[in-house]
């Protein structure tokens, strides 16, 4: 991998002139924690990509079953989060933290391992590694906030969510080649994702810093804290309006069937789509970040979502075939680049840094409910009203969502220097 | 610790976790081999049949962990929870009647998964092998061997709430060819054309004539049981609520599943044609989410996938007496007469 010449955490803002610029001034940190997260996220995505084959073929599991546990786990992670934020505000040992989490979910594979078919086993070892996710991300995002310059923020979030999505492309690869080396092997993939997730946790160990902001809080964070970087009103509004977005977001999981059921392709096809989601994001994320550094972080994340309206408008297009499927698996990489990333970067650069960890867990934590919300309805929709239906609504909802927040946050952004560097 | 100490750590764990992970995958390669030839001599401690018992046997597929997983495997119908014998055939779901045997693959080919549908012989060995468009659900042959109906899970697989579609061809076992796809059949309800866009046929269950049978057709939300006619390509409406039916051999009942809540709770039930009355089968409390099989004229089996896969189960066909256990490990019954 490509090493970069070591740079102080808090090097004077480098003015992002040309796009290799920000590439380059990108601090070791950022870099060793993408590390982390290639190599845990290949570590995951091996097991997640067999899992319902492992679970639904294999052991017998119904899918509904499958299905339901899922949503219980999104449930988890999402509170653990809030948690594990205020955690880093309190004690400020955000590597610990994360490390922590990290060290859970590696343990979770030796976990599967050992509950072989015994279902109780094998949704505890998943239970806990949505718990062990939960932990370490803000923890993380506030590692990397904290180790860019607040005119790089952009920049650094898209070379972490690049790596974390290059592992997210190479998971799946991994484990289906040790399936046809060893058919059947399901033991042999949950063994080398452990080692993948040791290695990565080893990176983190070893090589990432433990930076806090510098000076204590006013007043000690707890729990009951939580509301308090609400008082901001450029976040409160950041937070309203990922908020609201996300509850117009058809989940990719429902993308991917419409695409599936529109082209008349097999089911055996799901995995591509879901790489090449994986492919377009990491290509997209470190362009999106340098972009949303230079140009605005609220105007990328809306253009983010604005990839994510054309998403929907391949799947009521008459269009059909390969062509398509492509078309939309880009632009839902495109998506993932244009908002994840950079709505930490923006709520990063907005936070005082001693609300980091506590704001970023509100921001996350409130889009994934809203997002596990409007999986519900969609899905309620789709049965009630039709397929076409349920995106046309969407859809809908979705562009007067875009129109609002770019009235509400685009302009106000501009005139605070919300987007870090414009003073 | 100094950076160079930390380097020499990291290098350390690399080839540890690299050498460990080698070692594991070869080991698992090996006992894979050793398992999958000879297998049926090498039975690690637990006994088997050297041939196929005589008929009626029941056939089904083993959720036992180990070398034994999905094969299909044979036991007498008198004995079904002893020794069986173990083909080297590995189904998701499989049926055989007269001399014919259809057994659904599942195979992983790089980073997408295949689907087949094995035609094979009374001797287990594959004659013919079709590509199937989805993922595997229910498989019959017909009482001579001749025809097959397989469904697969075009899309939903894992969102049965929200918009699934099944297919259902017909197969000619002898040729191992596809002869049609029962959305081509002309349906009528009442007398009349019943035509739309979303039918959704599944759980086909063949007479004794091998041409005609009963399957489930879904539509607007509705499950209608129908009567067709492989032959002539036709079927019509018979009435509501029946799903996954099953024909006693005598011909004169169906067993079938009937969905209870809408989260997916199904109650057994039998079906009278002769005087069109229904039966609850209420001694089985689970929810049983299986296109159930008649072991003989008064009894079904099914299986309940449980914590630690799936066992099959019998009931009397009149409701009279509580489930019994017939086969702990095992999935997807076919009674061979």
């Amino acid at each position: 991998m490509y090493q970069p010449e070591p740079i102080p955490a808090h090097a004077p803002p480098v003015a992002a002139r040309r796009w290799g610029g920000a590439w380059r001034s990108i601090a070791p940190n950022v870099w060793f924690l993408g590390a982390t997260s290639l190599l845990t996220d290949l570590s995951s995505e091996m097991v997640v990509s067999v899992l319902p084959l492992y679970l639904v073929m294999q052991l017998g599991f119904s899918p509904l079953a499958f299905g339901a546990l899922d949503g219980l786990y999104n449930g988890i992670g999402a509170l653990t989060r809030l948690v594990s934020g205020v955690a880093v505000d309190r004690w400020r040992q955000p590597k610990a933290l994360a490390g922590v989490g990290y060290a859970v979910s590696a343990l979770c594979r030796l976990g599967l391992l050992a509950a072989g078919p015994w279902w109780p086993g094998v949704a505890a070892s998943i239970a806990i590694d949505r718990l062990g996710k939960g932990v370490r991300t803000v923890p993380r995002d506030a590692l990397i906030a904290q180790s860019a310059t607040p005119a790089q923020l952009g920049s650094a979030f898209g070379v972490h969510r690049a790596l974390d999505a290059f592992g997210a492309v190479l998971g799946p690869v991994a484990a289906f080649a040790l399936l046809t080396a060893v058919p059947r092997g399901f033991d042999v993939v949950f063994v080398a994702s452990f080692f993948a997730a040791l290695v990565g946790l080893g990176v983190l160990v070893l090589f990432v810093e433990n930076l806090a902001p510098a000076q204590p809080p006013d007043a000690p964070t707890t729990l009951a804290g939580l509301a308090r970087p609400l008082r901001d009103a450029v976040f409160r509004r950041a937070v309203l309006a990922s908020t609201a977005l996300a509850v117009a977001t058809i989940s990719d999981a429902f993308v991917y069937l419409i695409l599936l059921e529109r082209l008349g392709i097999t089911v055996g096809a799901f995995p591509l789509l879901y790489v090449g989601t994986s492919l377009s994001y990491l290509v997209l994320a470190v362009p999106a970040g340098a972009l949303a550094d230079r140009w605005g972080r609220w105007r990328v994340f809306l253009l983010g979502y604005t990839a994510l309206l054309a998403v929907y408008l391949v799947l009521l297009s008459a269009a059909g075939g390969p062509l398509a499927a492509l078309v939309a698996v880009v632009l839902l990489g495109a998506y993932y680049a244009g908002t994840d990333g950079v709505a930490a970067a923006f709520a990063s650069g907005v936070l005082q840094p001693e609300r980091r960890g506590t704001g970023l867990a509100l921001l996350t934590t409130s889009t994934s409910l809203a997002r596990l919300l409007a999986s519900v309805v969609f899905g309620w929709v789709w049965v009630s009203a039709g397929r076409d239906q349920a995106v046309a609504v969407f859809a809908t909802v979705l562009a007067a969502g875009i129109a609002s927040a770019a009235v509400a946050l685009v302009r106000p952004a501009t005139r605070t220097g919300g987007s870090g560097h414009r003073d | 610790m100094t950076r160079r100490h930390r380097v020499w750590a990291f290098v350390a764990l690399c080839v540890v976790a690299v050498a460990a992970t080698i070692w594991y995958a070869g080991a698992a390669a090996r006992r894979g081999t050793s398992n999958t030839v000879g297998s049926i001599a090498d039975a690690g401690g637990a006994a088997r049949l050297a041939a196929p018992p005589p008929r009626p046997y029941l056939i089904s597929r083993s959720t036992m962990p180990g070398d034994t997983w999905r094969r299909l495997t044979l036991v007498p119908l008198s004995v079904p929870a002893g020794t069986g014998y173990v083909t080297d055939l590995a189904c998701e779901r499989a049926y055989f009647a007269g001399a014919r045997g259809v057994c659904l693959v599942e195979a992983a080919e790089g980073l997408t998964i295949k689907y087949f549908a094995d035609v094979f012989d009374e001797r287990f060995v594959r004659l013919h092998r079709l590509p199937l468009t989805g993922l595997p659900s229910r498989t019959r042959v017909a009482p001579d061997g001749r025809l097959a109906a397989i469904t697969v899970f075009e899309t939903g697989h894992s969102y049965v709430e929200t918009g699934f579609s099944t297919k259902t061809t017909i197969v000619d076992t002898m040729a191992g060819r596809t002869l049609t796809d029962l959305e081509s059949f002309a349906v009528s309800r009442d007398g009349k054309p019943f035509r739309d866009v979303d039918f959704n046929f599944w759980g086909v269950t063949f007479t004794q004539d091998s041409n005609r049978f009963y399957a489930t057709l879904a539509s607007g939300g509705v499950k209608y049981l129908i009567e067709g006619d492989a032959a002539r390509r036709t079927a019509r409406v018979l009435r509501t609520g029946i799903e996954c039916p099953s024909l006693s051999p005598d011909n004169t009942r169906i067993a079938y599943k009937h969905l209870l809540r809408a989260d997916g709770y199904w109650q057994l039930r039998v079906h009278d044609l002769r005087t069109g009355m229904d039966t609850t089968l209420a001694k089985e409390v689970r929810s049983v989410d299986d296109q159930v099989e008649w072991a003989d004229n008064d009894r079904i089996l099914y299986h309940i996938t449980g914590e630690r896969g799936a066992d099959i189960w019998s009931l009397k066909a009149d409701g009279t007496e509580p489930p019994m256990l017939v086969r702990q490990y095992a999935y997807g019954p076919a009674a061979v007469r």
